[in-house]
Parts: structure tokens; sequence; C-alpha cells
């Protein structure tokens, strides 16, 4: 049988396919909605995650001009003991290096920590 | 106005019947016509012929659930011979395009004779399509029944083109298979 008759013939396939067929397809149009609201999400998702990340990275630069450098070593696991006395404070940090890499300046103390290494 | 009523117009013998049928499936027949003869003219008179043998087959027919697809079976019919008869290669380019395809699901493509006849032959293909998924289904007949292009299977279904090729060499085959394995001699 050649191609031509194959296809003539194809014509008796059963009413209800071709009827199926005739309709325009719907699927895509949720498909299309599903694809924007995942992107959506990944891009929501990407901004929290960066967003936070940011904050926990910077939380030197967030903190209060009210505080001191006391309040910085309480609250902060870094080993130095915390005394409420400016001359007490001096005297133990005089030979000591600090144990964190940058330079740090706390409003009100008066004093700038560098390492000395 | 709704399918059964139009046929009851049919069998009433009221002319109105065919207003009302080119109303409702005039586009979209001219569509399949011009879709095979790539020529509008010859289309709406493939057309005009569709509405003179519906008037004829109808009664005894009564496609009351089917009324689209009774009429397309009949335009792409006469639209496939016509363009046999024109016998202009250049004008059936996208014809003899489509019969290079469908011969791959063909076991003995160049025996001439045919030992089955049409029913049975849709019969098979239906039984094989049904076990298809309805996208797979429906991108084949859009192809082989419906003719359409690959460039308008693509944009209609949001695919891209080598997939839809890719879809149709898996039909074809599949459909190949099926019929050697089903026993129908072509």
């Amino acid at each position: 049988m050649r191609g031509y008759e194959f296809l003539d013939k194809l014509g008796w396939i059963d009413a209800d396919l071709i009827e199926e067929a005739s309709k325009k397809p719907k699927r895509h149009v949720i498909a299309g909605v599903g694809i924007v609201a995942a992107c959506l999400c990944f891009v929501l998702t990407g901004m929290f995650v960066t967003i936070r990340h940011r904050k926990q990275e910077h939380t030197i630069q967030h903190w209060a001009a009210s505080f001191s450098a006391a309040d910085y070593f309480k609250y902060n696991d870094t080993g130095i003991s915390v005394t409420n006395s400016e001359d007490e404070m001096s005297e133990q940090n005089a030979d000591y290096d600090p144990p964190y890499d940058e330079t740090r300046f706390f409003p009100g103390s008066g004093k700038i920590w560098r390492k000395s290494r | 106005m709704e399918d059964g009523k139009i046929v009851d117009l049919f069998l009433g013998r009221e002319e109105a019947a065919i207003k009302y049928t080119e109303e409702k499936f005039g586009k979209g027949l001219r569509s399949i016509a011009n879709n095979i003869l790539q020529d509008i003219n010859a289309a709406e008179e493939c057309e005009n012929d569709t509405y003179f043998q519906a008037w004829n087959a109808i009664p005894p027919h009564e496609p009351r659930e089917y009324l689209f697809a009774f009429l397309a079976r009949i335009v792409r019919h006469i639209s496939l011979d016509l363009c046999r008869k024109r016998n202009s290669r250049k004008r059936s380019a996208f014809l003899i395009e489509l019969t290079k395809e469908i011969e791959q699901c063909i076991p003995a493509p160049n025996d001439m004779e045919s030992t089955l006849d049409g029913i049975l032959l849709g019969e098979a293909v239906s039984g094989f399509l049904r076990k298809l998924s309805k996208e797979k289904r429906n991108v084949f007949l859009r192809r082989y029944w419906y003719l359409d292009s690959v460039a308008s299977i693509s944009k209609r279904f949001g695919f891209s083109e080598s997939k839809v090729k890719t879809m149709l060499f898996r039909c074809r085959r599949e459909l190949r298979d099926y019929l050697i394995k089903e026993g129908y001699e072509l």
C-alpha cells in the first residue's frame, strides 16, 4: 500500500478521536502559570536567603552607639571576662592580643582594638 | 445551534441545514481543505462539495454526536482526491512530504494492492491511538488526520518543532510495530 492510500484511509479513524483532536489544548496555560509561580518562588527564596545572610555577616555594624565594649564581650563569646570599671579593663587588656583580625571601634570606650600580630 | 438540531434539519430536507452547518463548521472545514490543497479557492470548492455530499449522506447516516468529524472526514477525502487529480508535484509538495512520512508506518510500502479496507484500517489505527497518551494521540492526529504542518502543531501545543518531530517519529515506529504485531497485512 502506498503512503497516499494509507493517508486517505486514516480518514476512518473513530469520530470521537477526531473531535478530541479538534479542540484546543488547555493544559499549557496551567503549565505556564505553574512555571511563572515556580520562578517567583525561586526568586523570593533567593532574596530571603541573601538578606538573612547579609544581616548575620554584618552584625557588628548594627551595634548600637549606646553600647560599650563591655557589652560586646558580654554578648560575644571571646573568652575575656567583663568588668565594669574602665581602669580594671585597661589593666586587663594592656598586654592582651585580641582574638579577631579586624580593627574594631566602640563609641564611648575611647579605645581602638587592633590586632598586634 | 446544536449538532442534533442541524442533523434534524438535514433529515427534514430543509435547506437551512446547509446554512447552519456553514456557520458552525465552515471555517474548520475550509482550514482542513486548505491545509491539503494550499489554495483557498479550491478549499472553498471542496467545502461546497462537502455540504452536497453531507446532504446526500444524511439520511441514512445520523451523526448527531459527531457531526464535525463526519463532515471533516468528507472534506478531507474530497481534498485529498482533488490533490491527487491535480497531479502536480509542486502543488502537492506538502502532501508528498506527508505520504513519505506515513509510509514508514506501513510494513510493506511497495505493495500496490491493498488487502485491508479503510474501515478495518481505521479501527486498527484507532485501537493503537487509544493506547497512546492524549498528548501524543492529538499530535499524531493533527499531523496525519488534519494534515497540519509541524510548525503549526508546535505552536498549538507549545512544544518545540524538534520535540514534535521526535514524537511523530516514535509514533510512526510504534504504529508500524503495532500493525505487524496485530497481524495486519498492508
